[in-house]
């Protein structure tokens, strides 16, 4: 009787611990996979939300605006079969159509987005730029006439939003001038060197940008050379060109992490010019064959155009020098149509 | 005779048991009401998102440079060249790869500009659906004929797929 009574209240003991765990247990596993689900919720929100934002910021031209950033920072990237992407945290989405030119990671309590449009010489689309407080942006000149004109170009154009400083060569380097600029506590810098060669041998930085995540870039009035340092602490720089067209064009050199981000949209971006010609080339047809517009003489030229969407189309795959082309045919089609505003005839564009 | 200890340690067995049962219905009904409040949200959630998707397209259509009015390069708000938007359908429905690249805008919708004033008219731009609930949005336009250099009254409408 005694032993039976003992194994009773052992067996409850025991009864009482393994339910115990299991509904512990049970419980337990629930709390961690709703956190996991929250988690991944506030994400997706928040990339969402930042899909709704671009998308109205990038058809808002011209406008700079300053919004709040999630704590955990966004991330952008495109990889080298040019699928393009922003995250946060474990959840990415597409850029889809948008033509989003950033740095790879940017965090901090806010992000600047600046819109563009990218006139060939007519509107093909609009270029997005991102940056932030935590950003600087030096553009090293010199007293060339290239340089000053890229320069005044930049002047005028960028935001105030953005952390911007025009400095000459003899400021970044500190083998010569013992005042030459440094670290005001960025996390990251980008030096931009307008027509002026970087000369990275013989240039000796501030040792304040040492833990500093450093990009740079050659712009010429023709190309961008992008330039990434081989390490850290390094002092070497791999280099890697791209050609350009346009003013959202130096400015998309300049706000690209680096040559895959901004060969990736420039073809996109190619690819959209080629439609939009293509658009009004068909538009100017119905001109060409319209009686009333043939007796006024409007002069309708569909060679300009139709060379513009050849040459979009050749870049939306490869982009290389002929790109530069786009200038001579933007400014022969930008005669084109005011010889048409002269004459009282429907405009191009 | 049956052993009176057994009994006793049997009925506690099933009180055990029982506070068990008890325990888990009111487990399985609280998580079905939570549950059930959560895929109310998530219905609620699916819809707040086709009405911004709608948004989101419509905004984009409306400032895509392909249907814009412009005059050198000056963009009038809320205004399709209806010559540009008639080329555009035509293009975005012969030509597959643009309806490819155009699907990266406008995703899973249905474009349609109607003219009311002064000549009704209907211009479908786009056109890709899926099954599913349906997002309409309809925007007052106005429409612009270069050739005369008037312009006329009409509404885009956009059917977004969820």
């Amino acid at each position: 009787m005694a032993v039976r009574g003992q194994l009773e209240i052992q067996f409850n003991w025991i009864f009482i611990l393994v339910a115990g765990a299991v509904i512990l247990g049970f419980f337990f596993s629930i709390i961690v996979k709703q956190q996991n689900v929250s988690e991944q919720k506030l994400a997706i929100s928040l990339v969402n939300e930042l899909d709704a934002i671009t998308t109205g910021a990038s058809v808002a031209k011209g406008a700079a605006q300053r919004l709040d950033l999630p704590k955990a920072g966004i991330d952008f990237a495109c990889s080298s079969e040019c699928t393009c992407s922003f995250s946060i945290g474990k959840v990415s989405r597409d850029f889809k159509d948008k033509l989003l030119f950033a740095p790879k990671r940017i965090e901090g309590d806010d992000i600047v987005f600046w819109t563009l449009d990218w006139k060939i010489p007519f509107r093909a689309t609009n270029f997005l730029f991102a940056t932030n407080e935590r950003i600087k942006y030096f553009f090293v000149t010199d007293d060339s006439q290239e340089s000053q004109q890229l320069k005044a170009k930049v002047q005028a154009l960028i935001p105030e939003q953005v952390n911007a400083d025009f400095i000459t060569l003899a400021d970044v380097d500190c083998n010569t001038n013992p005042e030459c600029v440094r670290n005001e506590n960025y996390v990251q810098v980008k030096l931009v060197f307008l027509n002026i060669d970087p000369n990275f041998g013989g240039l000796q930085l501030h040792e304040s940008f040492s833990d500093t995540t450093i990009s740079a870039a050659l712009i010429t009035p023709d190309y961008v050379n992008f330039y990434k340092r081989k390490n850290l602490r390094s002092q070497e720089f791999d280099a890697a060109r791209a050609y350009y067209v346009g003013d959202a064009g130096l400015f998309a050199s300049i706000f690209a992490e680096d040559e895959q981000m901004f060969r990736c949209n420039l073809q996109e971006a190619s690819r959209k010019l080629g439609y939009v010609s293509k658009v009004l080339a068909d538009r100017m047809e119905v001109f060409r064959g319209d009686a009333e517009l043939i007796a006024q003489g409007c002069p309708y030229n569909p060679g300009t155009l139709d060379a513009i969407r050849t040459l979009a189309v050749s870049q939306a795959s490869a982009l290389n020098a002929d790109v530069l082309v786009l200038r001579d045919h933007a400014s022969t089609l930008n005669i084109e149509n005011e010889a048409l505003l002269r004459q009282s005839c429907p405009t191009l564009y | 005779m049956p052993d009176p200890l057994l009994n006793r340690g049997q009925v506690k067995m099933f009180e055990t048991l029982a506070v068990l049962v008890v325990f888990f219905f009111f487990l399985i009904f609280g998580a079905s009401f939570y549950f059930k409040l959560q895929e109310n949200s998530l219905m609620r959630e699916l819809d707040k998102t086709g009405q911004l998707r709608a948004i989101q397209v419509s905004q984009k259509s409306l400032h895509l440079p392909e249907l814009d009015c412009s005059f050198v390069n000056v963009q009038r708000d809320n205004c399709f060249d209806i010559l540009k938007a008639q080329k555009f359908g035509a293009l975005v429905t012969a030509d597959e790869n643009a309806l490819i690249e155009y699907f990266k805008t406008f995703e899973y919708s249905t474009l349609t500009v109607y003219g009311v004033y002064p000549v009704p008219s209907t211009i479908v731009l786009y056109d890709r659906q899926r099954d599913g609930s349906v997002t309409v949005l309809q925007i007052p336009l106005l429409l612009y004929d270069a050739r005369q250099g008037d312009y006329g009254f009409g509404y885009l409408e956009v059917k977004a797929y969820g």
